[in-house]
């Protein structure tokens, strides 16, 4: 029921980018009004912000095009903090927003630092930026 | 006669951690040498990461969350520093030494970046897997 759920979903929907065949992948699911984070240049955010790696660098070879294509986000503070002890994101800033179901298919995707790690593919009419405030500085 | 050093390279291990693309990884050299590196910047054409080598025994105490990672880029077993670019995380890496002098202080990762779980194949990992398999 679930994948018939997705699949209607990936036919209904528009993506903000072109995604492969298969993309998003079945764990994907529509966002329930959750409150997620993302570490961005600036405050407001821009559009660039919440351009994918392929759509930044189409020319660059990627292992999945589908993640390629996705954004990083967290689903709780912390997680997106805990980016700052890096130095590449010392001077990002974070901002937070809630997704609803037209947002788009976001998928867990838990990584080493944290468990709050999730994956999102964009809906071309949804736009996140009027929706962002400003979490904390990440430096 | 100048001789022109070979370029050395180095190949994807594990990528430990992921925003956007892998911003910590392991990789190895031709003697199977261990680095662990952090991303430092990401330009149009690559990926620049910071690396130091690491023995397999602090590695598992990385991974069992009992080593700080700022302690193995500013305590190095070994003090031989680099820079990788890559173009191609299913490609050899371009592999570059670097004084320690040349070395920006904030590039050191600051306190408190330990992991939290024993790290699993990534997709970048098992995908490096599934091609060397062929």
């Amino acid at each position: 029921m679930k994948n018939f759920r997705i699949l209607c979903y990936t036919l209904l929907m528009e993506w903000a980018e072109d995604l492969p065949a298969g993309c998003p992948p079945e764990d994907a699911f529509a966002p329930s009004g959750g409150v997620f984070y993302r570490a961005v240049f600036t405050f407001p955010p821009t559009e660039r912000d919440f351009y994918s790696q392929r759509k930044l660098r189409p020319d660059r070879q990627c292992g999945n095009e589908c993640e390629a294509r996705a954004l990083s986000m967290f689903s709780t503070l912390d997680g997106c903090r805990r980016l700052k002890k890096l130095y590449f994101f010392k001077n990002h800033l974070i901002v937070s927003f809630t997704l609803g179901t037209q947002s788009g298919l976001i998928r867990e995707s838990p990584s080493q630092i944290g468990e709050a790690h999730c994956d999102w593919w964009l809906a071309a009419q949804f736009n996140p930026i009027s929706l962002c405030t400003e979490a904390g500085r990440v430096s | 006669m100048k001789m022109s050093l070979p370029v050395m390279t180095v190949r994807l291990k594990n990528v430990l951690e992921y925003y956007d693309g892998p911003i910590l990884m392991t990789v190895v050299d031709s003697v199977d040498t261990i680095y662990i590196c952090q991303l430092i910047d990401r330009a149009t054409e690559f990926d620049e990461f910071f690396c130091v080598p690491v023995s397999q025994s602090s590695l598992e105490l990385f991974y069992l969350g009992r080593i700080d990672l700022r302690d193995i880029f500013i305590k190095p077993e070994k003090r031989y520093f680099s820079l990788v670019k890559v173009v191609n995380y299913e490609e050899p890496m371009d592999f570059e030494s670097i004084a320690e002098e040349d070395i920006a202080s904030e590039w050191y990762p600051d306190i408190g970046f330990k992991l939290t779980a024993y790290p699993k194949l990534t997709a970048y990992s098992a995908q490096l897997g599934a091609l060397k398999s062929m």
